[in-house]
This record gives C-alpha cells, sequence and structure tokens, in this order.
C-alpha cells in the first residue's frame, strides 16, 4: 500500500491520468532533445590577437579552426583577428581553412584594429565581417624579396643539375611570379565579395590600407560592428538561440596539455630509451623532455614552456632548425613571398 | 470524456510537442552553406610577361677620349652592374676610368685629396658620368664640374629612386632636379607596377631607334632643358598619385648635360630587354662624341691626341738641356712620352723650351696670341711687364698640332717655370685659357 497504491487510485482517474502523461510525454521530449542535442547550442569563439601569419601561427590558428570545424556543439564560429598578414602561402592556407570550416557552419569575423593582406585574405574565407570605423582593412598585395640586380655567381665547387637549380627562377621569371600571386590574391576578394565589391580591380591592387569605414563603403567589410553584433550575425547564421559561447583557444589549449602529458608520462618513464627521447625531442640525443618538464614545474621561463608547447604541438617537425644541413656549405634561403602589410618601410 | 486510446495518445504527443519547443526556443533554422565561388586560378598569368626582345646595336663611330665615371662619392653601384654601358663606351674606343673606389670619406684631409683627384681626372676627361653618389658634392667639387662642362665636356647624371643618393645639390647647378618620387602605371607595365614602360620619345640622337624602353624603378625628373622621354600618359607619381607628363630623361641647362631618373635598365640583364641595349648604345655614342676644350691649365691632357706618338720638346737652345729633360720626365710621369729633338716636326705636338731671346723660334704662336717679347714683356691681359724674373706660357691649339710655348728670361727662372708647369702650381700665373706669366721674386713690377 503506501504512495505505490495511491498512485494507483490516482490513475484509475482519468483527468489524472491523463496529466501524468503529459508530464511523463513532455520529459521523454525533451530527455529526447537533448540527447540528440545535447547542451545549449553554442558559438565559438577565436580569438587572435594581433599575429603575423607564418608556418607556426598558421599551425596553431589551424587548430582552432580544425577544432571548431569538429565539435558539434558549436553551431557557428565567431574569429576576432589582428593581423598584418604574413607569409603567402601560410596565408593561403588560412583562407583555405576557413572556407572549408564555413561549409560546415557559418563563419563571422570582427576585424579588431589591423586586418590586412594575408589576414584579410583569410577573412575571405567567412561568411559575414565586421570592422569598427577605426578598424584598418585591405592592403591586397604580395611583397617579395630577391637578390640584387646582378645576382652573386655560384662557386665552382657547386655543382646542380640545371641552370635554376639554386635560384629556381631568374629575376624576370621573379617578378612574373610577383604578379601571378598578386592577380591570384585580388580573384579571392573578387570571387569572395562578389557584387558587394564597389571597387575596381585596379584599385584593389593598389594595396591600400581603408580605414573600416571606408572599407564597408567599398565593400571590402559587410557591416560597422564588434564582438556582440558578430555573435548576433553567427546565430542567426546559424539558425540558433539561447546560445552559449565556447572559447575555443582556450579548448585547443586544454587538448594540447593533455597531449603534453602523454608525451610527458612517456619522457618520465625510465624505460623510455635514449633513441626514443632523441625521435621525442628536436635536440637529437641529448634532448630531454623531462628536464624541460621539471624547469617548466619549477616556474620556467617562457622558453621552456615554447618548448614543450612545440614539443607537443608539432611533435618532431617544423621546428626552427639551427643547422639542418650541416654539411651543406650554403646558407638556405627560405621562399619569400608574403602577403603582408608593412607600414611604412624604412 | 477521454478514451482510454486517447489518454495514452497523449504521452507522444507531449513528448513531440516539447521536443518540437525545446527545437524552437534553441533552434530556429539551418545553415545552409553558401556556394563556394567559382574561382579560375588556372586562367591566372602575369599581366604582361616581360619581353627579353634585344634589337641589333649600331656600331658606334671609334673615337678616342676618356670617360671618367665617378666613384669617390660612396656611389651606390658596383662595377659590374655598369659593364654594359662601359663596354659599349669601349666598343667606340673610348677608354674608361674609375676615379675613386667607392668607398665614403669623411677625413677632411682626404676629402682634398678627393678634391685634387677629381681636378685632375676632369683635366683628362672628355666625358664624366656621375652616378649614384651617396655623398653630395662639395662647392668646390661641384665647380671643377661646371668648369668641365663650361670647357664642352659631356656629363651624365644618374639618379634612381630605389637606390641611397645624394645627387640633387650637383645636378641643380645644371638646372636638373631629380624628384623624390618614383613612377608607376598599374594599367600599361612590364610585369610590376614599378616596372614603366616608355615609348614617348622627343626626336634626337640620344631616342634614334628606340620604340620601348622599360624602366625598373624610375624617378621623375624636372629640368630647365627639354625633356627626352616620357612616361605613358596614365603613370603616377608617388609623391602626387595623379597623372601627369613625367619625364625620365632630359636635358640639362645644355646639350653637354644629359639627366637619367633610372640606372636598372642600363644594368645587365635588364640591358637585354626592349629596347634598353639601344638606348645604352645611344648614351654611349652621345658620350664618347664630346668636343671638350683642353686648355693650359689641362696640361699634359691637351695632348691627348698626341696617343702612343709622344710630343717633341724643342729647345731654344742647347744650354737648356736641363729644362728639357726635366720636361721630359715630368710628362713621362704623366704617361705622356716625349723625345727632345734638333728639328721641329710640323705635324706632331710639341713643347718649346726657350729664353725670351729665343723669341722669334716661336713667332708665329706668339703673334697667334698676341703676345709681344722685346724690351718689354705685352700681352692683351695685362700692361706692358718688364721681362726680368719672369716666364711666358702658351698654349697653341692649332688645327693639326698642339704647341706649348715656356718662355723665360733666364735659363734659372726657365727652370723655375717648368717645375711650376709639372707640379701645376702655374695654374696660379694664367692671365687666360690658352696664357700666362709667372714672375719669380726678382720680378719687377
Amino acid at each position: 500500500m503506501g504512495l505505490f497504491s495511491a498512485i494507483g487510485n490516482a490513475l484509475t482517474n482519468r483527468y489524472f491520468a491523463a496529466l501524468f502523461l503529459v508530464g511523463v510525454g513532455v520529459a521523454v521530449g525533451l530527455v529526447v532533445f537533448f540527447y540528440a542535442f545535447p547542451g545549449k547550442p553554442k558559438i565559438g569563439v577565436i580569438d587572435i590577437p594581433f599575429t603575423v601569419i607564418s608556418e607556426d601561427t598558421t599551425f596553431v590558428i589551424t587548430e582552432y579552426l580544425s577544432y571548431a570545424r569538429r565539435d558539434d556543439s558549436i553551431k557557428a564560429v565567431v574569429i576576432k583577428l589582428t593581423s598584418p598578414g604574413g607569409g603567402a602561402a601560410a596565408s593561403e592556407r588560412l583562407y583555405l581553412e576557413t572556407k572549408r570550416l564555413r561549409e560546415e557552419k557559418p563563419v563571422v569575423l570582427v576585424m579588431n584594429g589591423l586586418v590586412a593582406s594575408g589576414g584579410y585574405m583569410m577573412s575571405m574565407g567567412v561568411n559575414h565581417t565586421f570592422a569598427q570605423t577605426s578598424s584598418l582593412v585591405g592592403s591586397v598585395g604580395v611583397v617579395s624579396f630577391n637578390d640584387p640586380l646582378i645576382p652573386p655567381l655560384p662557386g665552382e665547387s657547386v655543382l646542380s643539375t640545371g641552370p635554376y637549380k639554386l635560384a629556381g627562377f631568374d629575376r624576370q621569371e621573379w617578378f612574373g611570379t610577383v604578379e601571378e600571386l598578386k592577380e591570384s590574391f585580388a580573384h579571392i576578394v573578387i570571387t569572395e565579395r562578389g557584387d558587394k565589391l564597389r571597387i575596381s580591380k585596379d584599385e584593389l591592387t593598389k594595396a591600400r590600407i581603408y580605414s573600416g569605414l571606408q572599407g564597408v563603403q567599398l565593400g571590402l567589410v559587410d557591416e560597422f560592428g564588434g564582438d556582440s553584433e558578430a555573435f548576433a550575425k553567427a546565430a542567426e547564421l546559424a539558425g540558433v538561440s539561447n546560445y552559449g559561447l565556447v572559447d575555443v583557444n582556450l579548448e585547443v589549449l586544454k587538448e594540447f596539455f593533455k597531449e603534453l602529458e602523454d608525451i610527458l608520462g612517456s619522457a618520465r618513464n625510465p624505460e623510455v630509451s635514449a633513441d626514443s627521447r632523441a625521435i621525442l625531442g628536436p635536440g637529437g640525443a641529448g634532448y630531454d623532455p623531462a628536464s624541460q618538464l621539471a624547469g617548466f614545474e619549477a616556474g620556467g621561463s617562457e622558453s621552456s614552456f615554447a618548448a614543450l608547447q612545440r614539443l607537443a604541438m608539432y611533435g618532431r617537425l617544423g621546428i626552427e632548425q639551427e643547422d639542418p644541413l650541416p654539411d651543406l656549405p650554403m646558407e638556405l634561403n627560405h621562399p619569400n613571398f608574403y602577403y603582408l602589410y608593412v607600414g611604412n618601410a624604412q | 470524456m477521454l478514451s482510454r486510446i486517447a489518454i495514452f495518445a497523449l504521452l507522444p504527443v507531449a513528448a513531440v510537442v516539447a521536443f518540437l519547443v525545446a527545437f524552437f526556443v534553441f533552434y530556429r533554422g539551418g545553415y545552409d552553406a553558401p556556394a563556394p565561388p567559382q574561382q579560375a586560378f588556372s586562367q591566372i598569368t602575369a599581366s604582361s610577361a616581360p619581353s627579353r626582345i634585344t634589337r641589333d646595336l649600331p656600331p658606334g663611330q671609334p673615337r678616342q677620349g676618356l670617360l671618367v665615371v665617378d666613384a669617390q662619392h660612396a656611389n651606390a653601384f658596383s662595377e659590374s652592374e655598369l659593364v654594359s654601358f662601359t663596354s659599349q663606351v669601349a666598343a667606340r674606343g673610348f677608354e674608361v676610368e674609375f676615379v675613386g673606389d667607392f668607398t665614403p670619406i669623411e677625413d677632411p684631409a682626404q676629402i682634398q685629396h678627393r678634391f685634387f683627384q677629381l681636378s685632375d681626372k676632369l683635366r683628362q676627361a672628355d666625358s664624366f658620368a656621375v652616378i649614384l653618389p651617396q655623398v653630395s658634392y662639395s662647392a668646390s667639387e661641384a665647380a671643377l664640374v661646371e668648369q668641365f662642362v663650361r670647357k664642352g665636356g659631356k656629363l651624365l647624371l644618374v639618379s634612381d629612386p630605389g637606390r641611397p643618393q645624394s645627387i640633387n645639390g650637383l645636378a641643380k647647378r645644371f638646372g636638373v632636379d631629380f624628384q623624390a618620387d618614383y613612377l608607376y602605371n598599374t594599367v600599361d607595365n612590364d610585369a610590376n607596377f614599378r616596372r614603366i614602360m616608355i615609348r614617348d620619345f622627343q626626336p634626337d640622337r640620344l631616342t634614334a631607334g628606340l620604340e620601348t624602353v622599360t624602366l625598373e624603378y624610375a624617378g621623375s625628373v624636372r629640368s630647365s632643358g627639354e625633356g627626352l622621354a616620357f612616361a605613358s600618359p596614365n603613370t603616377r607619381s608617388s609623391i602626387l598619385d595623379q597623372v601627369g607628363t613625367f619625364s625620365t630623361m632630359a636635358w640639362g641647362d645644355s646639350r653637354n648635360v644629359l639627366a637619367i631618373s633610372d640606372f636598372t635598365f642600363m644594368v645587365p640583364s635588364n640591358d637585354a630587354l626592349l629596347d634598353n641595349g639601344r638606348l645604352v648604345a645611344n648614351i654611349a655614342d652621345y658620350l664618347t662624341d664630346s668636343q671638350r676644350d683642353f686648355l693650359l691649365s689641362d696640361f699634359p691632357h691637351f695632348f691627348g691626341d698626341a696617343g702612343d706618338d709622344g710630343v717633341d720638346i724643342l729647345l731654344g737652345q742647347p744650354e737648356l738641356l736641363s729644362a728639357g729633360q726635366q720636361m721630359k720626365t715630368g710628362l713621362a710621369g704623366r704617361g705622356t712620352p716625349s723625345e727632345i729633338t734638333p728639328l721641329e716636326d710640323l705635324s706632331r705636338d710639341s713643347v718649346f723650351l726657350g729664353l725670351y731671346d729665343d723669341a722669334p723660334q716661336v713667332n708665329p704662336h706668339l703673334q697667334a696670341a698676341g703676345v709681344r717679347v722685346d724690351d718689354t714683356l705685352g700681352t692683351p691681359f695685362v700692361t706692358e711687364l718688364a721681362p726680368q724674373g719672369t716666364a711666358l706660357y702658351l698654349l697653341d691649339r692649332g688645327q693639326d698640332r698642339d704647341m706649348l710655348v715656356i718662355l723665360a728670361d733666364t735659363p734659372e727662372t726657365l727652370a723655375d717655370a717648368v717645375n711650376r708647369m709639372l707640379s701645376g702650381e702655374y695654374r696660379g700665373d694664367l692671365l687666360s685659357d690658352f696664357l700666362g706669366v709667372y714672375k719669380s721674386v726678382g720680378a719687377v713690377e
């Protein structure tokens, strides 16, 4: 008897039974809903404070974009960007990664301060852009560096298999290549902005920096606004409301620490052989990740943290190599095409 | 009354309604990704690939002379960059000499040396090229160059906005002002907005045969002289950002001064583009066609035509042999071979050393200069002079030969005068471009 018999008696009352079943139905509906759509919908926020786009920074930003794409609870993404651009290939990769994210989720970008050149190229991969009137945007163009008019000749001790094996191209072709990159950049802007663009290609490729006010007027930017407007626009594009925000930078950092723990767990293991350490570490057989960790845990310097960060995020590839080919009696020169705003060159 | 079936149907209905309500609270729609833009990267090519055509270069007229290239003012180029230009000049028979070693000079004593070095070179030169000096010309150096141009020497001034230079101090003396800009053209260019095409040429020997010249990083030049080459009408200046008529090559205040606001066109391999090589050849023609006058102050370079044949030294009397040997040694030290000879060869450049008593031997030369030697010394420039303690320098530049005459009152004064000639002190004694009088301490005023 007791409670169960009281419920049984109550259910014999049809109205009470109907009320009970409605309550159960609502509960079941909500359970199914939250099972299907766990938590509140979220807008992922990627904060990119003043960043020069390089191989390293592109790696990190790509991690942010990748995380936002993978996390199903993130329904839209807001990128807060300040960048003068950087390496041409790295900038274009960020554009492509952003565009790939846009194919799955709406992406809104807030141009804070300066979004120029390669930074502006990245912004072409999003659905919607905001800038403040005082933002600086644009600089659609290329900066490159090459040998002087008469390049140094290779010495007689250098043997190569073709006239362009060492330098890659001559001065005339270099001009052509730079021009092609400019055309490619302009093509991206023109095709992405479409009818919104109210500036000629000739004017665009003068690589001016525009204020946010001019940027909106010329169709280089969609709207005036800041973070709040960006969140609202992202929610509108994703069709969500009552959303929460998720700090993508923080989530990626958490993942990084987890990976770091995994790596250092093996590094602490005394059974890890010197060979394994050499494989793990960037500095050859003498490198000791455990001592790096000890230094960091003891209030280590920024450099030890940076070393750990590189270790965790890059593995042993892509790390700056001081003397990558000790037997090579020549200096390696990186390709040097930049989508970069450098300000008044001195 | 609620049927049993209806009551049980309430459960799924309520579940569906709750689901939908929750859905619409959080989701009001879906996201349709925009169609990716059609991007045809494969169709992108450089707007105007630079042409590599080099037209046949005209052979130059063989001439003798000397082009001096300034390297005293930390000039912002290397000899290897100038090889196309200098080889064109050399192909026309001219010698090319660099004055200085491209290093900046700060020590005042060295600056003075630099002046004398320049002065000496300009005495020999037919043409002078000043390319991208990073150190300004001093007032005295600029005056030397002005004097050189006044004598008919050709002066080439080259600036370039892509390299550090300080040329305007000198250029302004010739009515030339290189602007602090660079020219650009975003429409009609040679694979880069800063590589402008020049197609508008003023008819002239310097622009003969030119159709298109490409300048990699040119500025504009303003001049009191006539412009020779102009950028396309849609070319802009970096400091104005507006279209205009910009000259990149112009005469200075005379046809002896040529100003060009780009250096890169003459540097290999740019010299092989379009008509750039032809322009270099034309400039070489211009510089090797100097009609420069050599004056008494240019001793011994007015004997330049003598070449390897050398100069005859004639003595008024045998007792003056030591003065003749002194002169012979001095000329040899300056690269001019000479012979002391008793017989005058009217086809050869000569130096005559004698006393006033020997004046009749050179009377035609004295008369041509308006000089009279008897009890007194008469010239068109000073009142009668007592000949005691004096010496006379005279350069007679004939059509076929040059004759330098040095006369004095005594062998000792003659030796002094020859010494002054060789040391350059004689320039303080000059009364005109071709005549001078040395007054020793013992001279009678």
